[in-house]
């Protein structure tokens, strides 16, 4: 485990790090993906999926990171 | 001096959102045991710790109010003004409206920086009112042991479009439309090691106006949105998951960064922020038993 890449770290550092007029999060149906994408390459955005929405998980941590 | 020489960020403490307060004593400031006015006009107010306030005008639009002002977190007060501008704003997209207008928060520590500096935090701030398509309309400005500039910026929505912060569904796929990394460039200016043109990368980024969200405001099935700032991400996706009754999963992997980040973070360029946030809600995210508390947490 403590050999972890640089990368994985830094994303994890990344997660609580202060953004500055930082990005917006979207939280997307999958009804309205196409759409989405559609607009968002028309607007010069090239984005991939940071991940999704699950069911409530009672007792344990709130955001699972993968 | 003249205006070249002023490094804005030696006159702050803090750097841009990461003056904001908190999670956990903003909490307890926020707290109060006296009995609110109820509006039923307003559709959101601060209890769902969303990007603004909303309230309903009566013929299917609702105005949306916020504000935010912090910091130097750049040298060059031009773009000071630019980017405590574009930060404002984006509060009204995150929220799926447009901007109407801005009214501007300025504090100036007058005897140590002169008018003439200031008058470029102004017109950072004109310029990006500009780009925005809004008139910076007004103002109030107070003598400040630190420079300080923000926007209080009305906007409005139709309310079939409000974006909220809940609202988010099982299944739902989550975007990010800006480069994670902030924060560490920002620090890396602060200790004078940051590049050219990373500097320039970071400036141009915070800058750019989130208006895709109000562009994206008419599609049916975006279920929530919400800008993400002084919190950071992991911190801004718990209010969504909160407000919204889900848990949500993140993968590594697929997190944009700026570029050369690795270079400052070795470099110890590790803002502040970042421990706050941490110990605020670090222990509701999973996979942070091995975390390396020197990387995450000390700066120094």
């Amino acid at each position: 485990m403590e050999n972890r890449s640089a990368a994985y770290q830094i994303s994890k550092d990344q997660l609580f790090a202060t953004q500055t007029s930082g990005g917006l999060l979207i939280s997307v149906s999958n009804i309205a993906l196409g759409e989405f994408e559609k607009l968002m390459k028309l607007n010069g955005l090239d984005l991939n999926p940071i991940g999704k929405i699950t069911n409530k998980k009672i007792g344990s941590e709130t955001i699972v990171v993968k | 001096m003249t205006s070249e020489d002023i490094k804005l960020t030696e006159f702050s403490h803090g750097a841009g959102c990461g003056c904001k307060i908190s999670p956990k004593l903003l909490k307890e400031i926020l707290g109060t045991k006296l009995e609110s006015f109820v509006d039923s006009n307003l559709l959101v107010g601060h209890e769902s710790s969303d990007d603004a306030a909303v309230y309903d005008l009566g013929d299917g639009r609702a105005l949306i109010s916020t504000t935010d002002f912090f910091m130097p977190i750049v040298d060059d007060p031009f773009d000071f003004g630019m980017i405590a501008g574009s930060n404002a704003l984006s509060d009204v997209y995150a929220m799926g409206g447009r901007p109407l207008m801005a009214i501007s928060i300025f504090g100036w520590p007058i005897n140590t920086l002169s008018a003439n500096v200031g008058a470029k935090v102004i017109d950072g701030g004109r310029e990006i009112c500009k780009h925005a398509g809004i008139t910076l309309a007004g103002g109030h400005s107070i003598d400040s042991p630190e420079p300080i500039f923000g926007l209080s910026v009305s906007g409005i929505v139709e309310i079939e479009n409000l974006k909220r912060n809940i609202g988010a569904k099982v299944n739902d796929t989550l975007f990010l439309t800006k480069p994670l990394g902030i924060g560490v460039l920002s620090t890396a200016q602060k200790k004078k090691i940051v590049s050219a043109a990373d500097h320039a990368t970071a400036v141009k980024q915070m800058c750019s106006l989130n208006d895709i969200g109000y562009k994206l405001a008419s599609i049916k099935g975006i279920n929530a949105v919400t800008d993400v700032t002084g919190f950071g991400l992991a911190g801004h996706l718990l209010e969504v998951c909160r407000g919204s009754n889900t848990s949500a999963e993140i993968y590594f992997d697929a997190l944009p960064l700026l570029p050369n980040i690795l270079k400052y973070i070795q470099n110890d360029c590790v803002p502040g922020g970042t421990l706050r946030n941490f110990d605020s809600y670090g222990k509701q995210i999973s996979s942070l038993s091995d975390l390396e508390r020197s990387i995450v947490c000390d700066p120094n």
